[in-house]
């Protein structure tokens, strides 16, 4: 066997166990939801095949696909953008080496631990109602907050701030990434006497771009997807200004019942992501420097 | 002269960097020393009072809590959520490391296509693949058991850590793979000796995360577990919120915070593994 | 398997092994946990046949759900089933699903206003009141009058839905959507009840929905109620010992009623219902003990009210003779039956209906549509909606 075949054969072997996953835990489930995306499945009723019936409703009759698409994509342009940077420059800013730096660093991530947990609807909505934490807050600078989820015209960018404040994952990726970067290169390039800004832009963020393809994509794919947020703080208002994509898929499925729709729905939303994600990889071509020369 | 100077600029820039790492830290960390707070609180200041300080302090929720409806401590549930949490972060961890290796430093026909396919799994919402991976799950005969969580582990179906490897792994440098290779070592030697000690933050990273994520799990439990016996901390947790009439709040909130400690226990004493990070990095040369 | 709080999981088990206690060769496992998601658990369940034996569900699913699916035994067909000892006419309104009896009710549940009495003594008002629509509206605006951050009601979207469909209701009679899928009102009606909608929120009855969004859906946890900035809570008598807790000084009374309204409107239906899966192995078992936790002194007595008000009078009876029952509560219960409308329709009671209530009611509160045009945009939605809704069945 020659060289070349012998690691080809090798990479099949090291992700064996990932196709195999797939093959078992994953395939099966994604057919039967494929498969009910063309048919009348009300769950307590067999499923009954209706083309491409669900897809036409979907354009043409649903009156909350288009608002609710669009709030989506409002959405992912809002936090995926404003979280990255935040995550990155705290990153940066608690990669310094000072002391009590683990308290900080374990402060910041506190909010993800927090997950989806009761107690944070309970406290998200005391900061951001009318006479709210934050309100009090601006108000100490003469400044009158708006209904932060009131207004149907903020209300969405509120939902995101949640999502932004639980950054601490996309942090941690970076940290990580951060410290992956050889002192060597900024020592050299200090003594080249760049300023601060350059070796960001010419050291850093080419060292830690993988990584952050890595976090884009995350981030994009989980905003497209976000639920929770909208679900436990808004149910989806004011005046729908909240009712994301994912809480029509998740209406329909179990409130209105219809498994079929509600696949349809699903598989919309599998396709738009994956265009997105095939447009970020492709663009990353000239963006994301590797060590090894890429591949 | 100019000594002195940088020496003044450098305090100075570190008094800015804590103000400002104090003031934002404040801001994150708010809603949890809210959620302490109000677990001394009475459960009918909770949903009143925006203020921090109870005005009638309340210390028998973290007992009453702890306690639960009688028939299983909260400390069963905590019991529980390690027996499962455990075996998912190692099993993760490893399978994972595996696979990204494979798709980071290897060739083989249909790569990107694989790679994509991995990738667009975690594409499809939940919510849709619920009831056949339900079905699939109770064909298997894995319902009310912890199966469903630690076998897929074994497997790397979590694409998110193996695209995470996978970045990482990208980012390092081939040429201390190439000196070992000359020296006789296997593709396997070489994933062990050297790219696991080179990635170890991120490995590191990936299992804080991997054990915070399945710890707050709340949905997958609810769904394939059964018994109350084998409840996780996130369903002891919800087990008495009955959407109308909560009236414990206290209790919820003082278990909340128990909860919690795991996760901030974990987090906290793997920084200094970050901090090797940096020592890590001298091997580049 | 069931959902609740503490106090219903402590005297649910107790239950349980008080009954175990008395047929030793009995195995019962408890299942129970919070009411999140659990719609979502048991549809999975019963989609791939693994539900368990006894299933505590809601009345609202019924229709949308369980009425096309078989999946619960018929009890009425079950000899250990003393079904005798509920009321007959509630078994028929709200329990029976294409006749047959598909579960048994845990309790009564009903509309209710729930009165904070210190707000009241503050704004010297009666909570005897008897409350009509005019003089609910003009007590709202003697109090907004007298006090610009008080408002009479606590109410969100879907308590306006009860509103309107109330008000309508009182003036045709009909039901909301009749059995054949045609309205149940007209242009008219319907636009008085919209006006009569925006009055409340012109004078000041209803706190702004843009201060109130967060609580959207959770109008029992809005401060402003808590606080006592709000007097009266339009909701489901379930939720009672939830607002107990937090409104100390609390009367209930029954939902306005037209003078000369045509039916109350007034909606008494059970609190859940507990039915036995048909593909249980043990149905015979599971209908002895489902007729033992209905009937047995014992069991009543263990149970209280953690489902609320009993719906067995043998039950009440038991409850009140040992000062079991909360007399605010079995009084208001009481009312109600006197005066129950006839029950709701399936089609009345759709989510997607209701959705498309409350997103127009919300356009209204924003000031984003006149009266006249929620009148209009809510009939031509339906219009489209309707025939659509009908084709699925």
């Amino acid at each position: 066997m020659s060289y070349n075949k012998k690691r080809n054969l090798m990479g099949y072997l090291y992700i064996s166990p990932w196709i195999i996953g797939f093959l078992i835990f994953t395939l099966y489930p994604f057919a039967m939801t494929f498969i009910y995306s063309f048919c009348n499945y009300s769950i307590t009723k067999s499923p009954v095949f209706i083309g491409l019936g669900n897809y036409i409703t979907m354009f043409t009759k649903d009156m909350y696909f288009w608002p609710s698409l669009i709030n989506t994509i409002k959405y992912v342009l809002m936090t995926v953008p404003l979280k990255l940077c935040f995550a990155l420059f705290v990153a940066m800013i608690l990669n310094v080496d000072i002391k009590g730096v683990n308290v900080f660093r374990t402060t910041y991530y506190l909010p993800s631990i927090f997950g989806g947990s009761v107690a944070l609807s309970v406290i998200w909505k005391f900061l951001f109602m009318d006479n709210g934490i934050m309100n009090k807050f601006l108000s100490y600078f003469h400044i009158h907050g708006p209904s932060w989820l009131g207004n149907p015209h903020i209300s969405l960018f509120t939902i995101s701030l949640l999502s932004v404040w639980e950054f601490g994952s996309s942090m941690v990726i970076f940290l990580a990434a951060l410290k992956q970067v050889p002192n060597e290169l900024y020592e050299a390039s200090m003594l080249d006497g760049a300023s601060k800004i350059r070796r960001f832009f010419s050291i850093t963020l080419p060292m830690i771009s993988p990584v952050l393809l890595f976090n884009l994509v995350m981030q994009t794919i989980n905003a497209f997807q976000e639920f929770t947020g909208p679900y436990v703080i808004t149910g989806g208002g004011p005046m729908n200004s909240t009712y994301v994509y994912s809480m029509l898929i998740y209406d329909n499925a179990f409130r209105y019942f219809r498994m079929g729709y509600s696949s349809a729905l699903s598989w919309i939303l599998f396709l738009l992501i994956l265009i997105v994600t095939v447009i970020i990889f492709k663009s990353s071509n000239t963006w994301v420097y590797y060590e090894n020369g890429g591949r | 002269m100019k000594a002195k100077n940088s020496q003044r600029n450098d305090i100075i820039r570190k008094v800015f960097i804590y103000v400002l790492l104090v003031a934002f830290g404040i801001f994150m960390i708010y809603p949890l020393l809210w959620v302490f707070a109000s677990s001394f609180k009475s459960n009918d200041e909770i949903f009143k009072s925006l203020s921090l300080i109870p005005k009638h302090i309340v210390t028998n929720s973290y007992f009453e809590g702890w306690k639960g409806t009688g028939q299983y401590s909260f400390g069963t549930f905590i019991l529980n959520s390690i027996t499962l949490v455990v075996p998912v972060v190692v099993f993760t961890a490893i399978s994972s490391t595996i696979v990204a290796y494979g798709f980071a430093r290897f060739e083989f026909p249909l790569k990107t296509i694989l790679f994509t396919l991995m990738i667009s799994t975690m594409m499809l919402p939940g919510t849709a693949v619920l009831i056949p991976r339900y079905i699939l799950f109770n064909w298997l005969g894995w319902i009310n058991t912890y199966k469903p969580f630690i076998v897929p582990a074994l497997f790397g179906t979590t694409p998110f850590f193996i695209f995470m490897m996978v970045q990482f792994l990208r980012g390092l440098p081939k040429e201390l793979e190439e000196s070992a290779t000359i020296d006789g070592c296997n593709s396997f030697q070489i994933l062990m000796k050297i790219l696991i000690p080179l990635c170890k933050p991120a490995i590191i990273s990936m299992c804080i995360f991997q054990f915070i994520w399945t710890w707050n799990d709340f949905f997958n439990p609810l769904i394939y577990i059964n018994s109350v016996e084998k409840y996780t901390v996130s369903l002891g947790l919800n087990m008495t919120i009955d959407g109308t009439s909560v009236v414990n709040w206290n209790q919820i909130m003082a278990m909340t915070i128990i909860s919690m400690i795991p996760s901030i226990i974990i987090f906290f004493s793997a920084q200094k593994y970050f901090v090797e990070g940096i020592a890590t990095t001298g091997l580049k040369n | 398997m069931w959902w609740g709080g503490d106090a219903r999981h402590k005297a649910t088990l107790d239950a349980i092994s008080l009954y175990e206690k008395e047929h030793p060769n009995v195995k019962i496992n408890a299942e129970y946990g919070g009411v999140t998601d659990y719609l979502q658990k048991l549809i999975t369940q019963l989609s791939s046949g693994t539900a368990p034996d006894l299933i505590q569900i809601d009345v609202t699913w019924l229709q949308q759900l369980f009425s096309q699916g078989d999946f619960f035994a018929d009890l009425s067909k079950l000899k250990d089933i003393n079904v005798n000892a509920f009321d007959q006419n509630f078994l028929k309104n709200y329990c029976y699903v294409n006749n047959k009896l598909i579960g048994l009710p845990t309790g009564i549940n009903n509309s209710a206003m729930y009165i904070n009495k210190d707000f009241f003594d503050k704004f010297g008002i009666d909570d005897k009141t008897v409350w009509t629509w005019d003089n609910l509206l003009q007590t709202a605006k003697m109090v907004h009058e007298k006090d610009k951050n008080a408002y009479l009601l606590d109410a969100d979207s879907t308590i306006c839905d009860y509103i309107l469909v109330t008000y309508v209701g009182q003036k045709t009679g009909n039901q909301w959507v009749k059995d054949d899928y045609t309205l149940g009102f007209d242009k008219q009606t319907l636009t008085e009840a919209f006006k009569y909608l925006n009055d409340l929120f012109e004078v000041g009855a209803i706190e702004p929905f843009s201060q109130s969004a967060p609580y959207e859906g959770k109008p029992d946890q809005n401060p402003m109620w808590l606080n006592g900035q709000t007097g009266m809570l339009w909701n489901w008598s379930s939720i009672y010992s939830g607002v107990k807790a937090n409104i100390k000084n609390l009367s209930l009374a029954l939902p306005p009623i037209d003078p000369n309204a045509k039916q109350t409107g007034i909606v008494v239906r059970p609190s859940q219902l507990i039915a036995i899966n048909k593909d249980s192995k043990n149905i015979d078992e599971a209908a002895k003990f489902l007729n033992w936790f209905f009937t047995d002194t014992d069991a009543i007595k263990t149970l209280k009210d953690v489902r609320g008000v009993p719906a067995t009078a043998d039950a009440r009876k038991i409850l009140s003779e040992n000062n079991l029952l909360d007399s605010t509560l079995t009084d208001n219960a009481n009312q109600a039956m006197e005066k129950m409308a006839p029950p709701e329709n399936g089609i009345s009671g759709n989510q997607e209906l209701e959705k498309i209530n409350t997103d127009i009611i919300q356009e209204l509160a924003y000031k984003k549509i006149t009266p006249e045009q929620a009148a209009d945009e809510l009939i031509n939605t339906y219009k489209q909606k309707l025939p659509e809704l009908k084709s699925q069945q």
